[in-house]
Parts: C-alpha cells; sequence; structure tokens
C-alpha cells in the first residue's frame, strides 16, 4: 500500500458529473433505438375484479397498432430474491391469473407507432369486469375468508418470534406502558418517474432490456423466469438512474414484463414509460403499518419487556413483504437490550398498490414506534430521554440474538454523547417552556440499519480489474448507481489499493452481460459489499503486477510503487518498469 | 413519459377581429390560449377521449402591456404576471396588493409564462390576481362578435370556475381606476407550505383610503373560502366611518371570517379556512393601514 | 388533425418543423431535435425539471405548445457548453457537488442560467426565490445554491477579467 492515500478521504469528483450537467448522461427515456414502438398499459379501474373478456378487435384495426399482451399470457412477478434460493420457489414467483387486485393493476399492454395511437387504440379496447368486494382495511382482511385477495388468503406472512419470558418480564415492570402507532403509505417520488423500459428482442431469441434497476443481475433472473428464456438470452442494461431510494429492486409492476412480451410478438425494439401518476398510483410504497407496543420498565428506567405486535399492509402484491418485518425485528431486538421480548407480526393483502422497499426498509415504522415508546416511558419515569437510551442499548460485545453473532464494534454511545454537547442537549432540555403560540423543542432517536442483506439473502458482491497495458485500469462492476455515486466511491477504492491515480480508473456501465453477478444496490450496501471485492480483485491485480514487476526489478512488493504507467523502486524512482513495455528504464536510458 | 395533450386544430389569429371570428365560428370546442400553463395541464383521459378541439393563441396579439393613463392603469389581458410583479407602478402603496399578489403567485418560472388573464378567466375562487383587482374595483373589458363590454370585476366571477365571458369572447384588458395616495392596499396567501408552488389555502386583499385614523373606504376580498372570490361586504361596513383602532381590525376580520363559506378540501378543513380568514383579513388590514401612511 | 409549421431557434440553430397541435416544446425538443438533455419528471409544471431558456426567461417546456414557441430562441442544457469548454455554471454544480443522480439538474441549471444572466449577482434568497420550481429529491438545495453562487461569482470574474 502506499505511504499516504490517494484517493480514500480525499475530495474527488463525481465520475459522472460532466455527463449529468451536460445532458448526455442518458437515462431510460432517452434511449431510442430504431424501428422502436411505443408502449401503454390499461389499467383497471376496479380495487378488486375478475377479468372476464377482453376484446381487442376494434382496437386491432386502428392503423399503426401493432400487438397487445394482456395478464391472462404475461405473468406478474409477485415474489422476489428470496425466491432466487430455489427452482421450486422461482416457479412461486410468477403469477398468472384473471384477477387485478388495485386500481390501476394493469390488464393489458398494448404496442402502437406513436402516442396518439396509443392512446386512441386503448380507448377501443373494451374490458369486461366482475367486480369483487374490495379490501381496504388490513384488520378486515385478516379475518376476511369469503373474499380472498389471493388463492392463498389475505395472510400473506406470519411471524412469532420471542425470547426470554414476556410475562415474568412485565411482572418484572414497576411501570408499563402501551400504545398503538400507525405509518403511511409514502411514496419514494424519485425526480425521475418509475418507470420506463426499453425492451428489444431480436430474431436470434436474445432480449435486451434497458431499464433503471437497482439489482440489475436479478431484474435478469426475474425477466428470463417470466418470458422462459435461458440466462444467456438475457441482458439488462441500467442507464443512468434518475433516484429510486428502494423502489427500483427488480422489476417495476407491469412495466418490464409487458414491454419485453410486446417485443418479442413484434420483433421491435418497445419502450413504455409510465406517467408520474402511473408512478404514484401503481408502483410499490412504503408498507404502511399498524404496531402495538406493550413496554415494561424498572423505576430506574431498565427495559424488562417489550411486546410488539404488527399488521402490515402489504397491498394487492407483495415482494419484501418477509424482509420488511424481518427488519422490523432486527431493529427491535438488535439495538435495545431487552431481556424479554415478545415480536409477532402478521403481513396482510389489500386491495391497494403493492407495497415494496423504501429507503430504511421496516426500520422507519418500527423507529417510529419504538423511539416515540421510549420518549413517552422516559416521560412517565422522569428520566432524560438520552439516559433512557444509554441506559439500554446493546453494547459493544453483546450478541445480537437475531443475527447470532457479537456486536464488534459499537459506537452508539460515543455517538450520543458527542451529539448532545454540540446539540445543546443538557441546556435545551432544562429551559423552561416559551410562552405564547410558537415552541421550540429538542429530541432525539437512535435505530439500527442492516447494510445489505447479510445471510438473510442471496446478496453476493463481485468485481473485476483490468490493468491496461498504459497503466490505466478498467473497472467491471454491476454496482447500480442511483445517483449517490457508488460507482465513484469504487473506483476510489480500485485506486487507493491499486496505488493507480483516479482518473485513471474508468467504471463500466452496468450491463448484466459483461458485469460479474452481483446483487446490486439496496440497503446501503456498495461501499462496504462492493468496495471489499473491488478491494479483493484491486488487491489480486496489483499482486500479479508487483510479482512480474518483482523478477525484473529485483525488488520485493511492498518496495514497489505504481505511478503514471511505470512500477518503481520506492526508494529508488529510477529503478522502474513501464506497465506497456515491461522493460527496466534506467534514468540515462533513451 | 406517454403524456399526450390531445388537440385537433391550433390558430394563431393574426390580429383580436380573427380570434373572435374563431371562437365564434367553434364555441364549446375552442379555447382560448395565452401562457398556457392552465391548459396544458389538463390531459384527456384514456377511457373519454376529451379532445380539445380548438386552441386559439392570443399570446402575440399585442396583449402584454402595463400602461398609465391619466386617471387608469391598463393592464392587457395576456401579460406575464412576473411583469406585473416587476412593474414599479404597483410597488407603491395604493396598488401593493397587486404587486404582493403577483409575486405569491406560482413560482418566478411559471410566472414568466402564466397570465393575468389566463388567472382571472380560470375563474379559480382561490385565483390570487383577482382578490387585489377585488378591492381595486377592477374593470374587465371583453372583445366579441358585437364588439368591447365592460364587466365590472364583482360580476365576472359566476361560479366555480365560471366566468361571465362568452364563448367567443376574450378578455382584453384590465382597468384600475388611479387611487389617491390615501389609499393603502395589501394581499396576504396562506399556502401549507410556504415555499411550494401550492394554491392558496386562504387569500385575501383588503384596500383601506383613510384620512388621519378615520376610514373612508375599505374592501375586503376573500378566496379559496366560497365557490368564487368575493368581497366581505358586512366586513367592510364594520370598517367605513370608524377609527381604525386594533379593536375595529378585529372586529372586521371576524366579521370577514363569518362571511366566509369554505369546503373542507385535501388541503385544509372549512374549520381551519375560516379561522384563517380572520387571521390574514386582520394582518392584511394592519398593511393596508401602514401603506396608506396611517 | 392539422400539423403547424413552425421555425424555432435553438441552441444556436434554426430550425423549420411541422409540429402536431398538441405537441408540447419538450416533446419537440426531446423527440424531434434529440436533445434528450431536458427531462420530463412530472408533466404537468410542478417539478422543474424540463426546465429551458425561451428569450432568455427560464420556462417549463411542459407547459409550452411547440407552436407556441414558433419565432423563439430556445436554450436548453446542450446550448451551454462552447465546444469542450464548460459553462460556469455547470462547472461550479460539479465542483459544488451540487448533484447525485442528476435528473432535475439541467432543469435547475437552465433555472439558474437565466437568473444570472437577467441577476448577475442575486443574493441567497433570490436564488432559492427562482429555483422553487426545481425539485431534487436527492440532494436537498443547499448544495445548488452554493453553485448558483459561486457561478454567479466566477462570472463576473470572466466579465471583469
Amino acid at each position: 500500500m502506499p505511504d499516504s492515500h490517494i484517493a480514500v478521504g480525499k475530495s474527488l469528483q463525481r465520475i459522472d458529473g460532466v455527463d449529468k450537467v451536460t445532458g448526455s448522461a442518458k437515462y431510460a427515456a432517452d434511449i431510442k433505438l430504431v424501428n422502436m414502438l411505443h408502449a401503454k398499459l390499461l389499467r383497471s379501474p376496479h380495487a378488486h375484479a375478475k377479468v372476464i373478456r377482453i376484446d381487442t378487435s376494434a382496437a386491432q384495426k386502428l392503423p399503426g397498432v401493432r400487438a397487445f399482451a394482456t395478464i391472462f399470457e404475461a405473468p406478474k412477478v409477485i415474489e422476489y430474491w428470496f425466491s432466487l434460493r430455489t427452482e421450486k420457489k422461482k416457479k412461486q414467483m410468477f403469477l398468472r391469473d384473471n384477477v387485478v387486485r388495485f386500481i390501476g393493476d394493469p390488464v393489458l399492454a398494448v404496442a402502437a407507432d406513436d402516442q396518439q395511437t396509443l392512446d386512441k387504440a386503448l380507448s377501443l379496447v373494451k374490458v369486461e369486469y366482475e367486480s369483487l368486494p374490495a379490501l381496504q382495511d388490513p384488520f378486515k382482511a385478516m379475518e376476511e375468508t369469503d373474499v380472498k385477495i389471493h388463492s392463498r388468503g389475505n395472510i400473506a406472512f406470519k411471524v412469532k418470534k420471542a425470547y426470554g419470558d414476556i410475562h415474568k418480564g412485565f411482572k418484572n415492570a414497576d411501570i408499563i406502558i402501551e400504545n398503538r402507532y400507525r405509518t403511511s403509505k409514502q411514496k419514494h417520488a424519485a425526480l425521475e418517474p418509475f418507470g420506463t423500459c426499453v425492451a428489444h428482442y431480436q430474431s436470434n431469441g436474445k432480449l435486451t432490456v434497458y431499464s433503471s434497476t437497482q439489482l440489475p443481475h436479478w431484474s435478469r433472473h426475474y425477466l428470463a423466469g417470466a418470458l422462459e428464456l435461458p440466462l444467456n438470452k438475457v441482458r439488462v442494461i441500467k442507464p443512468h438512474t434518475g433516484g429510486s431510494f428502494g423502489g427500483r429492486c427488480g422489476l417495476i409492476h407491469g412495466l418490464e414484463v409487458m414491454c419485453s412480451w410486446l417485443s418479442r410478438r413484434t420483433g421491435r425494439p418497445v419502450r413504455m414509460s409510465f406517467t408520474r401518476e402511473e408512478d404514484f398510483i401503481a408502483t410499490e410504497t412504503r408498507h404502511p403499518m399498524t404496531i402495538r407496543m406493550k413496554t415494561g420498565a424498572t423505576r430506574d428506567g431498565i427495559l424488562t419487556g417489550n411486546e410488539v405486535k404488527i399488521v402490515s399492509d402489504v397491498g394487492g402484491y407483495g415482494t419484501h413483504y418477509i424482509g420488511v418485518i424481518a427488519d422490523c425485528l432486527s431493529t427491535g431486538v438488535g439495538l435495545y437490550k431487552i431481556p424479554n421480548y415478545s415480536f409477532s407480526a402478521t403481513a396482510v393483502f389489500t386491495n391497494k398498490s403493492p407495497g415494496g422497499a423504501l429507503r430504511g426498509y421496516g426500520n422507519p415504522q418500527m423507529n417510529f414506534a419504538q423511539e416515540s415508546q421510549m420518549d413517552i416511558m422516559a416521560e412517565k419515569l422522569g428520566i432524560d430521554p438520552l439516559e433512557l437510551r444509554l441506559k439500554n442499548y446493546r453494547r459493544l460485545g453483546e450478541i445480537d440474538p437475531v443475527l447470532n453473532e457479537e456486536i464488534r464494534s459499537n459506537g452508539l454511545k460515543e455517538c450520543l454523547e458527542k451529539g448532545a454537547a454540540s446539540s445543546g442537549w443538557e441546556k435545551k432540555r432544562r429551559q423552561k417552556p416559551i410562552k405564547g403560540t410558537m415552541k421550540r423543542g429538542i429530541g432525539l432517536s437512535i435505530m439500527l440499519h442492516g447494510t445489505g442483506a447479510g445471510k438473510a439473502l442471496p446478496d453476493p458482491a463481485a468485481a473485476t480489474v483490468m490493468i491496461n497495458a498504459d497503466g490505466s485500469v478498467n473497472l467491471v462492476t454491476a454496482a447500480a448507481d442511483e445517483g449517490q455515486g457508488n460507482r465513484t466511491v469504487l473506483a476510489q477504492i480500485a485506486s487507493e489499493t491499486l496505488g493507480i491515480e483516479f482518473d485513471k480508473i474508468s467504471v463500466s456501465e452496468t450491463d448484466t452481460e459483461t458485469t460479474p453477478l452481483d446483487c446490486g444496490t439496496h440497503g446501503s450496501r456498495q461501499a462496504y459489499c462492493g468496495g471489499l471485492a473491488v478491494r479483493a480483485a484491486a488487491t489480486e491485480a496489483r499482486e500479479k503486477l508487483l510479482a512480474y514487476a518483482k523478477k525484473e526489478l529485483g525488488v520485493i512488493e511492498d518496495q514497489l510503487r505504481i505511478k503514471e504507467g511505470a512500477i518503481f523502486e520506492a526508494k529508488n524512482p529510477d529503478n522502474k518498469i513501464l506497465i506497456i513495455s515491461g522493460r527496466v528504464i534506467h534514468s540515462d536510458a533513451p | 413519459m406517454g403524456v399526450y395533450f390531445q388537440v385537433e386544430e391550433y390558430h394563431r389569429p393574426q390580429d383580436l377581429a380573427q380570434a373572435v371570428d374563431i371562437l365564434s365560428r367553434f364555441g364549446n370546442r375552442a379555447k382560448v390560449i395565452a401562457g398556457g400553463t392552465d391548459i396544458l395541464p389538463l390531459r384527456p383521459g384514456v377511457k373519454k377521449l376529451d379532445t380539445i378541439h380548438h386552441l386559439v393563441d392570443i399570446s402575440k396579439l399585442g396583449l402584454n402591456f402595463v400602461k398609465k393613463e391619466n386617471d387608469h392603469i391598463c393592464i392587457g389581458a395576456a401579460t406575464d404576471i412576473n411583469t406585473i410583479s416587476a412593474s414599479p407602478l404597483f410597488l407603491s402603496g395604493p396598488y401593493g396588493a397587486l404587486s404582493d399578489a403577483a409575486g405569491a403567485h406560482s413560482t418566478a418560472t411559471i410566472r414568466n409564462r402564466a397570465t393575468v388573464g389566463g388567472n382571472l378567466c380560470n375563474a379559480s375562487s382561490c385565483a390570487d390576481l383577482a382578490l387585489p383587482l377585488l378591492v381595486m374595483d377592477a374593470m374587465l373589458v371583453a372583445a366579441g362578435p358585437k364588439g368591447a363590454r365592460h364587466i365590472p370585476i364583482e360580476s365576472f366571477f359566476k361560479g366555480a370556475n365560471f366566468s361571465a365571458l362568452n364563448k367567443e369572447e376574450v378578455l382584453l384588458e384590465i382597468l384600475i381606476h388611479s387611487c389617491s395616495e390615501k389609499t393603502g392596499t395589501s394581499f396576504l396567501k396562506l399556502r401549507r407550505h410556504q415555499t411550494a408552488i401550492d394554491m392558496a389555502v386562504v387569500n385575501v386583499a383588503t384596500s383601506l383610503s383613510c384620512k388621519k385614523n378615520r376610514c373612508e373606504a375599505a374592501g375586503i376580498a376573500l378566496g379559496a373560502v366560497a365557490p368564487i372570490p368575493f368581497r366581505a361586504k358586512k366586513a367592510e361596513s364594520v370598517l367605513v366611518g370608524a377609527n381604525l383602532s386594533k379593536e375595529v381590525i378585529r372586529k372586521a376580520s371576524a366579521m370577514a371570517a363569518e362571511e366566509a363559506k369554505p369546503i373542507d378540501d385535501v388541503r385544509a378543513t372549512a374549520a381551519y379556512r375560516k379561522k384563517m380568514v380572520a387571521v390574514l383579513v386582520r394582518r392584511s388590514l394592519e398593511n393596508s393601514m401602514r401603506r396608506c401612511g396611517q | 388533425m392539422k400539423k403547424v409549421d413552425i421555425k424555432i431557434h435553438v441552441n444556436g440553430d434554426w430550425y423549420e418543423l411541422a409540429v402536431d397541435p398538441g405537441d408540447r416544446l419538450i416533446d419537440v425538443l426531446r423527440d424531434q431535435l434529440d436533445l434528450t438533455g431536458t427531462k420530463e419528471g412530472c408533466g404537468e409544471g410542478e417539478c422543474g425539471a424540463c426546465t429551458v431558456n425561451l428569450d432568455g426567461q427560464a420556462v417549463l417546456s411542459c407547459l409550452i405548445l411547440a407552436a407556441q414557441a414558433d419565432g423563439c430562441k430556445i436554450l436548453t442544457i446542450e446550448g451551454l457548453q462552447r465546444g469542450p469548454e464548460l459553462h460556469p455554471m455547470q462547472k461550479a454544480f460539479v465542483s459544488e457537488s451540487a448533484l447525485q443522480c442528476g435528473y432535475c439538474t439541467p432543469g435547475m441549471i437552465m433555472a439558474a442560467v437565466a437568473l444570472i444572466n437577467n441577476e448577475p449577482e442575486p443574493d441567497e434568497n433570490t436564488i432559492r426565490k427562482n429555483l422553487s420550481n426545481n425539485l431534487c429529491r436527492c440532494s436537498g438545495y443547499d448544495r445548488p445554491v452554493k453553485a448558483v453562487l459561486k457561478a454567479a461569482n466566477d462570472m463576473k470574474e470572466d466579465i471583469n477579467a
């Protein structure tokens, strides 16, 4: 490793900055292929209905209408990467039926020459629906047995976990509080709407899809499954993305599958682009939750027990409902050391737009409930809310019961103390309330969030580092940059590890055809997981290069440096070798 | 993105007569467009193809001006709102409300295109520019097949998004008679988020003409609390002839709140709106007082 | 549906185009002229991603009919640089790290460019007011404001140099 940092810790310009400020960075809707058709979805006006018949005969006669695809043929992807583990589970990912489950649920897709024709065509399609009772309230849906949103019923998932003995926990409590918290159905509202897809199914049977996805390789798997194609015939390219915040973890409901289906049917590239309105009504949202929490503590502020009951509103389809609840559990049990814990959660289908992943996953809901509960407890006990956290957080050396691993680093106490000091916590908490209608307050909250999915899901990271003959580098990674700059970060890590200047590192496009299998971008994982992969690849590349140089220069590896296309001896820079020629050069040589 | 705006034909008339002629020919199937900021967001759904058949562009008919004449100020209907906001004519006390309202309308970017005429003809009950013009007793001039006619602004708003203009008429200009220096006007707008593009939860304009501390004339206009923007006449009568004490202002504000007939909607409840009318009217009256030099 | 013939001046060149009556300026720029730097974020004038300059003013290209732009001078994000040399506003947005996903960036830069051209030394309040139609979901607004202040300063120095 070099003596001083060359990239990490330095303020560097992001590698895609110039492309973005000049308008040359291409996002999905900017991609135009020759002979491209446009596509649009006809969406259900009913919250819950059977689609009895679809009549496209009038629409088909319109000049410029090229193809249709209906939900009778093109499957919906209804489970996500949990299901990639086994072939049996993979088959459960796809649903072909005649039911629409929320207002806006796609019924069919049409491909036509231009936008006007699309609108006219959709207005001529006749759909016969049999309206079914719609369930909006997850509590009612849970109990309902006659109206089933999915064939297996309305309960998507149910789990109970217990640690210690909750009854003992409450018996040992001097004070018990019980509250109910409710969170809302939030939308990501990324500046680039969810979503746009350009699909091109070529005559050789190869499908190429341009779509902004956080998980390009998994999108490839889902598309291969949905269209029943082998993986080598599916290529997913992620163009620049205008923000995702969790909403592009795979495919967008009704977008890529329908678009690909139409391309296969017509043999032409097809672009489907959702409006902002479609984004809002028909793509994934945060899971709204009702969380009942009953917490016991001693008079001194030591938590003795916590009973958590969650009802999570999945919507008409769910892809993340298990992971989101797992997140609630891990944040509850991991963050605070509560010896007696009872956790139960039910994820329920309702006739609303699908719940999915949104920044924080299940943590914001759980944290809202948990931290509000802590504040209420602190108030009842007459203890400083900061002190209450410090008394109960799970410390270094403890075993996290969900991960079943020891906590090896934990800067929470230091963080809290620094935060309290710099915000004037003590003084402000002691201040008497100001008179008048405008009040000021100060509060705090702590949280725990996982980086990546750990053992819970397939979550691989991989990278390839190629050192070119002139000493410049190509870094190949499937890290999906949604704007957060992970491709820049990975270039920094490669630069630092290799000892080669940052501006000599180029990062590949995000293309499943050429990048090694990497889960992608979710749960803040790229800097850590992707970074470890890049560091490993860069280390190996550097070692190979230096092993060769060592022979030529007669100097051991840790005495060698790489800079400006040359490998040289640190103590004697004239003793060097050019990467391009592999020849030893001396200062007085021509 | 697939946001297609369906229009059959776009017309750019050479002059006013032509514009009126096109409107007469196509009646209900034609719509005037100037800035376009209220028109283009109207998008047809897919089930029922609502096509705007004919658009008649009046933005280049010389209706973009602010002119000071002897006894009045004349504003062209197609004057963009930023021009009104920046005009030195409206910065002073008697016309301050117009400047306030122009600056509070949507955003700077939209105001480069949005026009005062468009704001009035859209006839929303919360039309920002309607309120100062109401308290200034503005006169609107419309041109139709039978020539021009004058419409007092109080008769212009007929119902929600429904104005007194006939289908063949074009709004030409807005006349504001000159005010004495002893008049002060003010406009206030309450939005859910004060920095956003949002429409008003409640907006108000007030006008006070004072001699020493005595009110000679008063105008209070309320927006977003009835189907149309309107003058709160009972509240005004509390002020006229009275000495403008804190108590009188409070009484007038409370009366204005009573005259308001708001509804519950996504932006606010009727109850909140009523309360806010009183607050905004009071503050606006205090501003008006300052501006008429009291 | 009757096509409309228009002549528009875009980034230094005149174009004669036939457009649909309902075509918006953003459609013509992106689809007919292949200038995809201008982005559509909402189609309703709320997000500002489609901001361009028309006759020197910041406008929302999703709220203007192409037909209405006849005879007008349009400047889009692609028209800012001189060859490979970036405009000071573009440089400032990069150097101040005022962008992440970049989707709001062209619109924000165009709104800022119009502001600086009309008002060379705006204060922070004026900048925020003039950029209030440009929403950002990644970065927030502090860094873009800093970038605009820096660009204004750099442009002043260029003029004085």
